[in-house]
């Protein structure tokens, strides 16, 4: 297994969402080759990784994170609040997991992957704009899908390796559609991981909880749909170290180099990561 | 979930040929009827990892199996003509391992080039030529059935 990386990555990782950690309950998580057990009492959450080594902890965006750091350091950057996850405007994240049998930067990619779009996902776009600052990669769209909906635009940011929401609007049936999208995941092993996904949905007037719940579960079952179309790509793939690029390439490079932060001591991060928002 | 969530799993891999102690020769990859036309299959049974498939005029191609640019097997492309069409961004390669179409480029790489492995169709069966040094197919070279 030559060429993986020697470690996991620095950063913030959901264990779960929140509801799925109650008080008084024990839970185990299998992530970072080893075994976790999660405990919420009334006064807060624990994370035990074993020999009575504690991880920092994060409650935020409905989720529960843990700071996973090679250097057992304390956290240098936290995921910004999204005022949509705590807003009554917006339905709660539907959730679903599923096992992807690779190392998990191969989730990362997408972020410039431009060019797989349209033969991965059927899915043709207008413009697409990247830029990396600091612990963040944003990724920017418009589309004028059949499929996904007219005047499509979404954003979508990585904060840190493993924690990335989207935003997203488009236009169905003449009525403008909000939706978040929450894509995060644990490591298992340095050769497969746990994909963490949700989806939220701007609540229309008038709308039942049956109807929002339908609505939700449709998101999820898309996005079920899509992530699926990437893992049978994911499952049947080498590494290519220095892919070789042609003009219609997003960044690859450029976002490759940003991951490679997360894997290295701090002291060794590499100056001239970022990259001002820019269109390819 | 069990602890078998920690057991890693093997990841594909494209062996180098040239580190590959096998003798030259063909060596027998399908009968002919596995391999129906227009159509790409995987080949795990030779020295490395190919994919074959028939191009318009029937003739077997066979190719290293991962893309060279992001890393796809190909056999889960589709067959375009005489080429093989990767799934991940439809770069389509010809049976040279040239690349000859990218749908969403204005220029081909120069550098755009799989290794591509000799093939022959002989009483019903499919061989590939395999020298670990590149060397050219010899058409009285040795025969490896399976």
């Amino acid at each position: 297994m030559s060429g993986l990386p020697d470690r996991f990555p620095r950063g913030w990782f959901v264990l779960g969402h929140q509801r799925d950690f109650p008080i008084g309950e024990e839970k185990i998580i299998y992530g970072f080759n080893q075994k976790i057990l999660v405990e919420r009492t009334e006064e807060d959450v624990k994370v035990d990784v074993g020999s009575g080594a504690v991880w920092p902890v994060l409650e935020i965006n409905q989720m529960l994170m843990v700071w996973h750091d090679h250097e057992n350091k304390e956290p240098d950057f936290y995921p910004e609040k999204i005022d949509a996850c705590y807003s009554d405007e917006w339905s709660d994240y539907g959730m679903a997991s599923f096992l992807v049998k690779n190392n998990c930067r191969e989730l990362i990619d997408n972020m410039a992957d431009k060019g797989h779009f349209g033969p991965v996902h059927q899915a043709p776009f207008e413009g697409f704009w990247n830029e990396a600052k600091d612990h963040t990669y944003t990724q920017e769209m418009t589309a004028d899908s059949p499929i996904l909906g007219r005047d499509l635009f979404s954003r979508a940011k990585y904060e840190g390796p493993a924690y990335m929401t989207t935003y997203m609007s488009a236009v169905h049936d003449g009525a403008k559609v909000e939706s978040r999208l929450l894509v995060s995941h644990v490591p298992l092993t340095l050769t497969s991981f746990m994909i963490n996904f949700g989806v939220m949905v701007k609540k229309a007037p008038g709308m039942s909880q049956e109807e929002e719940d339908t609505f939700v579960q449709g998101y999820v079952d898309a996005n079920n749909f899509a992530f699926a179309q990437d893992v049978a790509i994911w499952e049947n793939k080498i590494y290519i170290p220095d892919p070789l690029v042609c003009d219609g390439d997003g960044p690859l490079h450029k976002l490759r180099k940003w991951y490679g932060q997360f894997l290295v001591d701090r002291a060794d991060v590499p100056k001239g990561l970022d990259m001002e928002m820019r269109e390819f | 979930m069990t602890n078998d969530q920690l057991i890693a799993p093997e990841l594909p891999e494209q062996l180098d040929p040239s580190v590959v102690n096998k003798p030259s020769g063909w060596y027998e990859v399908l009968s002919s009827d596995q391999l129906e036309s227009k159509k790409a299959v995987q080949i795990e049974d030779f020295p490395t990892q190919l994919v074959a498939w028939r191009g318009e005029g029937n003739k077997v191609c066979a190719l290293d199996l991962y893309c060279k640019h992001m890393g796809a097997a190909l056999s889960c492309g589709e067959v375009d003509g005489n080429s093989i069409r990767c799934p991940f961004h439809a770069w389509s390669w010809n049976k040279d391992g040239d690349c000859d179409d990218i749908p969403y480029a204005k220029k081909i790489p120069d550098k755009a080039k799989i290794r591509s492995w000799a093939t022959d169709e002989k009483d019903g069966l499919i061989y590939v030529w395999f020298d670990r040094n590149g060397k050219k197919p010899d058409p009285e070279g040795s025969r490896f059935n399976k």
